[in-house]
């Protein structure tokens, strides 16, 4: 026995004490961790859903031709060659822009659908950054009509669009697509802070390091399992689509909201215009450039997020997404949650979904993030939050 | 006993955790410990290592140094599994693969060589920790010096999770990388003094052993104030030893 001095109280019951807080906390860090990983497994081995490709109802007679790999060349080389003059005059600005750029290289022009006989295109268009930019492709959707031997193109964002969307033969676009391109192609663009009702593009309880795009209103988000997941549901529209495993996807919500996928790899075969739900795969992070722009495959696998209001990309600061709301100052990219906050290169938690709707673009901003993103409701297969206020904190 | 209730309370979190409200606040906790194991780990490893200090410092009293020696213990358990905990998490986030763990700077992260500093302070640690718990097992075998030198490797496993904590994750505030400074400078002040007191009690431990025939008051005086030798340390410390092992040496 450590010998105390007489008269005095032994000084080991305290230190015993002492120890023992040592092992209760060990205890209880083991025991969150056994929860922590009890839900990773559930997330990982419960049943994936897979994309539904949403089998069209009641087509008229004409069946929705594929694209067509049949027709000839002279057929496909007028509307592509216009579709590309067309792309680039309307879509130039905000490509030059968002490069920080002059010249900027030739859209790649994918026709979804073409009606030969009638003399009309549907397809989409993605102008890829010029060697060195890191960016993230613009994306165009535009329907085009034959008027004698020439095309006329309007892409989305343009007056004409909305009004050829609805003239457009249901060959070329289906009647369930055509709601949800109209609001895309009248949205307006968004100033800031919209509530988007999505949540973040991976599975609940999923971190996720998020990155700024140099100079852009994109994002990029790597790590947890790599899976890419639909953060609200949409329609989803394939650019770039050298090898159908690569494609850059966009998937266009209600209201006009879109939102835009680059760098995925094993992207599942999905038909266009199909509906896609929310959490539905949509394809894993990567480092493929499918769209041209010669920047080199490196770093770790992501995949790069970019939102649209209409045609035009939604700028970031204000952004309501997932519970977070996203705050952009310069080349800082941060997103915090009642008082947490969480920069880029942290690790940033999917809460869950969000039970708001989205609040349409042509509204005037919703200046305070509302109330109604940070609850959340119950669903059979993701944990519900709740997060409470907490005292502004950094680290 | 004590394992009854572990096993009762680890049954009830797993069925909490597959209910909403469970989930909820699983997922809570998570986003917690992902921010901050790390950050207590090395808070936890820094009192370690103070506390360490402390408790074998022979100019301390000894009940300080007994309730040193319980804090040193308490906060390496602590630290240890806050350890645990970061590494999981990271592994689960997807920033470290699960070979990160043994072999420093195999993967191709960006930051690797950071991540890989942590690999090797990590693995410093559970030797040091090993050490640390089998102490009894090193008390009259050998060289008294092998377990030292194995248990001071922590004096070098510390400044290099420091470094790691500083640089392999998200950048540090100004007031983190103060704090971890001045902790820092701290335990080098200590450790050095330590080492002070042991070349000045060496030296004059040898001075003293060429002067053995002379035993004046004087010396025996000086041989007190110096500090205990080193046969009631070993006592006292095996004694102390034996009620942590339970051994019966």
């Amino acid at each position: 026995m450590p010998r105390s001095s007489p008269g005095h109280r032994s000084i080991l019951p305290l230190a015993n004490g002492v120890a023992r807080i040592g092992g209760l906390v060990a205890v209880l860090v083991g025991l969150a961790l056994c929860a922590i990983v009890e839900q990773e497994i559930i997330a990982r081995v419960g049943p994936h859903r897979a994309v539904k490709a949403q089998v069209s109802s009641a087509t008229p007679s004409g069946r929705r031709p594929h694209p067509t790999p049949k027709a000839t060349r002279t057929d496909l080389a007028a509307p592509l060659g216009q579709v590309r003059t067309t792309v680039l005059r309307q879509r130039g600005a905000s490509a030059r822009a968002a490069f920080g750029v002059e010249d900027l290289p030739q859209p790649d022009v994918h026709l979804t659908r073409i009606d030969d006989a009638k003399g009309w295109a549907f397809g989409t268009a993605a102008i890829p950054p010029p060697p060195g930019v890191a960016a993230v492709p613009d994306p165009s959707v535009f329907v085009a009509r034959r008027s004698g031997k020439t095309w006329q193109v309007a892409v989305a964002g343009v007056e004409d669009f909305v009004r050829l969307v609805r003239q457009a033969p249901t060959t070329v676009i289906p009647a369930d697509e055509r709601p949800i391109l109209e609001q895309y192609g009248e949205a307006v663009s968004a100033k800031e802070g919209v509530a988007t009702g999505m949540t973040l593009p991976w599975s609940a309880g999923q971190s996720w390091t998020m990155h700024s795009v140099a100079g852009n209103d994109a994002l990029q988000f790597s790590g947890g399992d790599g899976r890419v997941l639909a953060p609200a549901p949409g329609r989803l529209y394939r650019f770039c689509t050298r090898s159908a495993s690569q494609s850059m996807l966009l998937l266009i919500h209600a209201d006009g909201l879109a939102s835009e996928y680059y760098q995925m790899a094993d992207v599942p075969d999905v038909k266009e215009g199909a509906l896609v739900q929310e959490g539905d795969y949509l394809g894993h992070t990567g480092t493929a450039r499918p769209c041209g722009g010669a920047a080199p495959a490196s770093g770790p696998p992501t995949v790069d997020f970019t939102l649209f209001s209409g045609a035009s990309p939604m700028p970031l600061e204000g952004t309501q997404i997932g519970g977070w709301t996203l705050h952009a100052a310069g080349d800082q990219v941060w997103a915090d949650r009642s008082g947490l906050r969480v920069d880029a290169g942290n690790p940033l938690l999917n809460f869950g979904p969000v039970d708001a709707s989205p609040s349409p673009a042509p509204r005037p901003p919703s200046a305070t993030p509302s109330p109604r993103s940070h609850s959340a409701t119950p669903s059979p297969r993701s944990p519900s939050a709740r997060p409470s206020p907490r005292s502004t904190h950094s680290r | 006993m004590r394992a009854l209730l572990i096993c009762a309370a680890l049954a009830g979190i797993v069925a909490a955790g597959s209910t909403e409200q469970g989930a909820g606040v699983v997922i809570r906790i998570r986003a917690f410990l992902e921010f901050y194991s790390g950050v207590f780990a090395l808070v936890a490893l820094s009192a370690a290592v103070v506390a360490g200090l402390a408790a074998s410092e022979r100019f301390m009293p000894i009940r300080l140094r007994v309730l040193a020696q319980s804090a040193h213990r308490a906060t390496a358990v602590m630290s240890m599994s806050f350890l645990v905990a970061h590494v999981l998490l990271k592994i689960l986030q997807g920033h470290a693969s699960v070979l990160d763990v043994a072999v420093p700077f195999d993967g191709g992260q960006e930051r690797a060589v950071w991540i890989g500093l942590g690999t090797i302070a990590s693995d410093m640690m559970i030797i040091v920790f090993a050490t640390g718990v089998a102490r009894g097992r090193f008390i009259g075998q050998g060289r008294p010096w092998t377990w030292r030198v194995l248990h001071i490797t922590a004096y070098l496993c510390w400044p290099i999770a420091i470094a790691h904590g500083l640089n392999a994750g998200r950048a540090a505030k100004d007031w983190v990388t103060l704090s971890y400074t001045a902790c820092f400078l701290l335990v080098v002040v200590m450790a050095v003094a330590r080492l002070a007191s042991w070349m000045w009690r060496r030296g004059r431990t040898r001075r003293r052993e060429v002067h053995v025939p002379n035993r004046a008051a004087r010396d025996s005086l000086v041989t007190e104030v110096q500090g205990i030798p080193d046969e009631q340390f070993w006592a006292e410390l095996k004694a102390e030893a034996a009620q942590w092992t339970g051994s019966h040496k």
